[in-house]
Formats: structure tokens, C-alpha cells, sequence
């Protein structure tokens, strides 16, 4: 481009193609191309671009494109069924429900029964006093006593209080 | 299969709308291609490109509701996928930028030509058809998406201002701007 006027005139080239250039516009290109060769070279070669652009091959998307689509969608609306579910107000409501329950079933055996909770045999509180149903520590020895096979015997008078101590013996029953 | 060819863009959008998944199929089929070739005048890279198309058209599915018929369908696509093309090259930009921080790149507008292109399975016409490809590729972004809509896709000025929401005189003087610049890169082909 040579001058200010040239560049002007390349200016209105898409508008010149397109015959959108008003009457006197139009004349004043016509006009300048006719004495002004490089401006007639741009112009031929911009129609020479124009031309190689539309001829340019169209990309094809590869055979299994629509195939490989419609399955990430089947696979998204499956997400879908599960977490339209699991947020889905009613769900989330039953899951409410159900915790609540369960923590109200919960705290209703600690307070009903608490000491269940700590024993489990239920042959002693927490009280120290002896269940009258329950056997004592000396009884139960005793009851193991007469089994047969092996147990542990405990003598009578074994149990020195002042001593503190327990003396277990390991013996065979006849 | 007569009777479909004459149904338009928007007709088909509303009988997906209204639940007729063929309808979304036949979209896909007018569209598939068109929307990879503009992609991949972005991306450089044809798997990348599929992939890119193939959001577009689960964004399509899944907010089918959001069209409205103010809009021609081929705008409010176009737009989707170039507003994914756009941000899938910050992406690349920010990562190029990022690795090439060294050579201290000034212009902003300047996209770094992607060195690992796959163009398996597109055939150029001639030598000058690569070049032009290149030519396009080196292109400043605003003058890269005119010409890819105008001179490639061939979009009329009125879909490219909706799409790329600039004023219609923007988008003529662009596509000039555009026009001169490819023909000046590519002058010494005819030297």
C-alpha cells in the first residue's frame, strides 16, 4: 500500500466484494484501482485468499462421534436417576426420619436401662450389694469345685482380708 | 426422512424441547461437522476439537431448556462452543505462559502455535492450503474467530455480531482487518 488513500481503498475491499459500497464510494475504488497497480495486486490477491479459504477441505467429525455422544449421555442421565434420588427432597426427608429414629431409640434404652449398657452379666450392681439371685465369687468357686476336669479350687480361709489377697489353686477333682 | 430435511433448526429444538430425542440426533447430525471444523481452527488438534464439540452438545442436552426461540439455533451453538474453544485456549495459554515465562511473550494477543498437532484424517487441497491453515492459526484471536465464522464457516454478519456480541460495523471492518492481514502473510506464496 502506498499512501493513506490506498490504505482507504483496501479498507473498503469486503464491502466492494459484497457490492455493499454506496454509489460514490464505490466510484472513488473503481477510480483509484484503475491508476494504482499495487492496490489492484492487493485486491487480486485478497480474492486469491478469499477463494483458497472456501476451498479448504471441510473436517469430519470420525464415524463414532454421534455413537460415543448419545452413550456419555446415557451414562449421564443414569447419574442422574441416582442423584436426582438421592436429592430429591423426599429422600433426604426419609433419611432425616430415619436417624432421628434411631437416635431416639437409642437415647430411650440409655435412659430406661443404663446400667445394661455397663454390665453383662447382670449379676452385680453398681451399688456393691449382692443380688440374692446372683452366686457370689465363693459360691461360684464352689460350684466349679465339684466339676470335673480341670478347675481352679479355692480354699476356704484362703481369703485373708487383712492380707488382701486371693490364693487360687490349680488342682484336678477326683 | 424427506420431510425432516425441511424442518428447521428451531422446529427441532422445540421437539426436543417437548422430549423427542431424535430430534437432538438430527441436530447433532446438521451440526457435528461444522462445529469440529470451527473448533479445530482454535484448538489445532482434532481429538481436542471432538472433544470440545461433544461438551457443547451435552450442554445443549442438558439445558435444552434455556433456548429460546429469540435467537436462530445456530447462534446460540456457535456461541456455546466458541465461548468452550475460548476458554479451553486461556487454559493452554495460562499452561504456555506458565512454561515459556522465560521468552517474556509481550503481545497478549499472541497464541502460542500448538507444536503437538494432530492432523490425522484432514486432507489440505495444496501446499497453500497449509499455509493458509498456518496463516489462520497466527492470526490475533479476534481476527482468527472472524475469519474462521466468516470465511470459513461462511456465517452471515448478523449471526457472527450475535455470537460474538459485537456491534455489526465491528464485525465488518474485523473481517477486512482480518482479510489484509492473510493476504499480506500470505504474499510471498505469489512472489
Amino acid at each position: 500500500m502506498q499512501n493513506n488513500e490506498c490504505t482507504y481503498i483496501c479498507e473498503q475491499y469486503t464491502e466492494y466484494k459484497e457490492n455493499s459500497l454506496s454509489v460514490e464510494v464505490r466510484s472513488k475504488v473503481d477510480s483509484h484501482l484503475a491508476i494504482c497497480s499495487p492496490c489492484q495486486a492487493v485486491f487480486q490477491q485478497l480474492n486469491q485468499v478469499l477463494s483458497e479459504l472456501h476451498r479448504l477441505n471441510p473436517i469430519k467429525t470420525s464415524a463414532s462421534f454421534t455413537d460415543d455422544l448419545m452413550s456419555k449421555i446415557a451414562n449421564q442421565n443414569r447419574e442422574t436417576v441416582w442423584q436426582r434420588l438421592y436429592q430429591s427432597s423426599y429422600s433426604r426427608v426419609a433419611g432425616y426420619a430415619v436417624a432421628a429414629g434411631l437416635m431416639v431409640a437409642i437415647g430411650l434404652n440409655i435412659w430406661l436401662d443404663p446400667i445394661s449398657l455397663g454390665t453383662s452379666g447382670g449379676s452385680e450392681n453398681f451399688t456393691g450389694e449382692n443380688n440374692s439371685s446372683t452366686p457370689t465369687l465363693a459360691e461360684r468357686s464352689d460350684s466349679m469345685a465339684t466339676m470335673g476336669g480341670d478347675s481352679l479350687e479355692l480354699k476356704p480361709g484362703t481369703i485373708n482380708s487383712d492380707a488382701s489377697s486371693l490364693q487360687l489353686v490349680s488342682g484336678k477333682k477326683p | 426422512m424427506v420431510e425432516k430435511k425441511i424442518i428447521s433448526d428451531e422446529q427441532l429444538i422445540a421437539e426436543f424441547q417437548a422430549g423427542d430425542e431424535r430430534a437432538f440426533v438430527e441436530l447433532v447430525d446438521r451440526y457435528k461437522d461444522r462445529l469440529v471444523h470451527f473448533v479445530y481452527r482454535f484448538l489445532n488438534d482434532m481429538t481436542d476439537a471432538e472433544d470440545l464439540v461433544q461438551e457443547t452438545f451435552l450442554k445443549v442436552y442438558k439445558k435444552k431448556h434455556a433456548y429460546r426461540e429469540i435467537a436462530k439455533f445456530s447462534t446460540w451453538i456457535y456461541t456455546i462452543a466458541g465461548n468452550l474453544a475460548r476458554s479451553e485456549l486461556r487454559k493452554r495459554k495460562r499452561r504456555k505462559t506458565y512454561t515459556m515465562s522465560s521468552l517474556s511473550f509481550d503481545d497478549n494477543e499472541f497464541t502460542p502455535v500448538d507444536t503437538d498437532k494432530d492432523t490425522e484424517g484432514i486432507v489440505f487441497n495444496s501446499y497453500a492450503g497449509e499455509e493458509i491453515m498456518k496463516a489462520i492459526e497466527n492470526l490475533p484471536e479476534p481476527f482468527k474467530t472472524i475469519t474462521i465464522l466468516r470465511d470459513i464457516q461462511e456465517l452471515s454478519y448478523e449471526d457472527i455480531s450475535t455470537i460474538l456480541d459485537i456491534p455489526m460495523g465491528t464485525v465488518k471492518s474485523r473481517v477486512n482487518r482480518a482479510r489484509l492481514k492473510l493476504q499480506e502473510t500470505l504474499s510471498y506464496l505469489r512472489e
